[in-house]
């Protein structure tokens, strides 16, 4: 099993060390410390939209999969990828297990 | 399906698009006119008064409104967000402020005069969520910094705010105000931002204030005083190469906008040309469709007539809104020389020049032997 996926059950939500707009349909992320800035695509815009600190990872990833008409296996596994890689940069945190 | 984050390599491209599409990415709220400081030179109002004489206290914006513009600055594109007074942190609810505008994705910033900046409340903007605190300083020794803000003990509370905050994680620059009061002291005022580690900017101009008043004017650095500066400790900010552009066109009311603490929407807080009410009109509509703001982004050289044939332009970094505020024109001046800053650009001019000359003479020289 592909380790990423192994967050499939976490619950993500937005670092408070990031900023954020949506410049020209865009999404811009603002790392506050680095003064750096990221550009995600619309399927990354789409995701950052719904990490609100209640969805799971594989929640986000069940949603994607109706609205871009894709299997779930491969969304999921991508979803997860790409939450890692903002939660190593600190964009994400994930929410504490009960 | 591809997810990707990408880096933007730069600022200023974002900045470009901002620019073209005119996007409120930069805005600084006024959420108060209160201050703990009276300084000589406040552009807010005359501070040997109470409070600003046509304005009253009472109407200044409500916590609840303040809440309400943050969310709908952040919906028409705001990223940078700077919370200005008089002194922000004069509000009891700045902390309020900085979390909600946190919580819904700008960055914060505060414009401070650092005073109030002790290391309980820089713990409490911090854990609020602002990043960055720009604070101002107007000499390098108490004596001086004292008696523009006119208050003693200010000098070594705000440098001590500066380092409480800069020791606290937040990204901390100096703006040095270059009066005639501190024209001996930038060597100083630049020591003590290196000193402490953190970027400072230089400004020496000056605007008339808001209230109609213009006794802040007569605290400018003279010219001569200011072109011994720049040939001396600020040669670096006038060595850069003159501006190519063929334009006096800036940031405001396209990527720039300001709020003042009564609800007005300006082009810049630097530029209070009214252009429309946060009580009357939502932010969306003043800033897409006021006629003022509409006028500003439809500028064009030619517009400005007396800059537009000026042979200093180039060197000249005039800002519409001290001009607005100093001769009443926005795409003033009207004739060369009323406003200081035709006076700068003369300075600025006359030292490259004379740079560029010693610079071929020493090519010429070297080429020969």
């Amino acid at each position: 099993m592909n380790s990423d996926v192994a967050i499939a059950d976490r619950v993500p939500e937005r670092s408070p060390s990031t900023a954020w707009q949506i410049v020209e349909g865009e999404l811009v992320l603002l790392r506050l410390k680095e003064n750096e800035l990221l550009g995600l695509n619309h399927v990354g815009r789409r995701i950052w939209e719904m990490v609100d600190g209640k969805r799971t990872v594989a929640q986000i990833a069940d949603v994607l999969a109706i609205e871009f008409k894709v299997p779930i296996e491969s969304v999921l596994a991508d979803s997860c990828r790409f939450i890692n890689e903002l939660a190593t940069i600190g964009a994400i945190t994930f929410r504490a297990v009960a | 399906m591809t997810t990707s984050a990408n880096f933007i390599s730069r600022r200023d491209s974002l900045d470009r698009r901002a620019m073209e599409a005119c996007i409120p990415l930069y805005v600084t709220f006024e959420i108060t006119l209160r201050c703990n400081l009276r300084c000589v030179h406040c552009y807010n109002f005359d501070r040997n008064l109470a409070y600003h004489p046509q304005k009253d206290r009472a109407h200044e914006l409500t916590d609840e409104e303040i809440h309400d513009i943050l969310d709908e600055l952040h919906q028409e594109g705001c990223l940078f967000l700077a919370f200005t007074g008089g002194e922000a942190l004069a509000h009891p609810h700045i902390e309020d402020f900085i979390r909600h505008a946190c919580r819904i994705g700008m960055a914060v910033r505060l414009k401070s005069n650092g005073v109030l900046l002790n290391k309980g409340r820089v713990q409490r903007i911090a854990d609020a969520g602002a990043s960055a605190v720009d604070i101002s300083l107007y000499g390098a020794d108490a004596p001086t910094h004292d008696a523009f803000v006119r208050q003693t003990g200010a000098f070594d509370r705000t440098i001590e705010g500066a380092r409480a905050a800069h020791d606290r994680g937040l990204k901390v620059r100096f703006s040095l105000l270059l009066v005639q009061s501190n024209a001996n002291q930038i060597d100083g005022m630049i020591a003590i931002a290196n000193q402490l580690g953190v970027p400072y900017s230089v400004d020496p101009q000056m605007a008339a204030r808001y209230d109609g008043s213009r006794s802040s004017l007569d605290v400018r650095i003279d010219h001569e005083s200011l072109e011994q500066i720049y040939r001396g400790p600020l040669r670096h900010l006038v060595s850069k190469p003159p501006n190519a552009s063929d334009s006096v066109q800036c940031s405001c009311a396209r990527a720039v906008c300001g709020i003042s603490a009564f609800g007005e929407v300006y082009p810049c807080i630097g530029a209070p040309v009214p252009s429309g009410n946060l009580r009357e009109h939502s932010f969306h509509d003043i800033w897409r469709n006021s006629p003022t703001l509409r006028w500003i982004r439809n500028l064009r050289l030619d517009d400005f007539p007396t800059c537009k044939s000026c042979r200093h332009r180039s060197y000249c970094r005039r800002s519409s809104g001290v001009i607005y505020t100093n001769t009443g024109v926005y795409t003033g001046p009207e004739t060369f020389g009323e406003d200081w800053v035709c006076g700068e650009a003369e300075i600025i001019h006359r030292i490259h020049d004379e740079t560029a000359v010693h610079s071929q003479t020493t090519a010429d020289r070297n080429g020969a032997s």
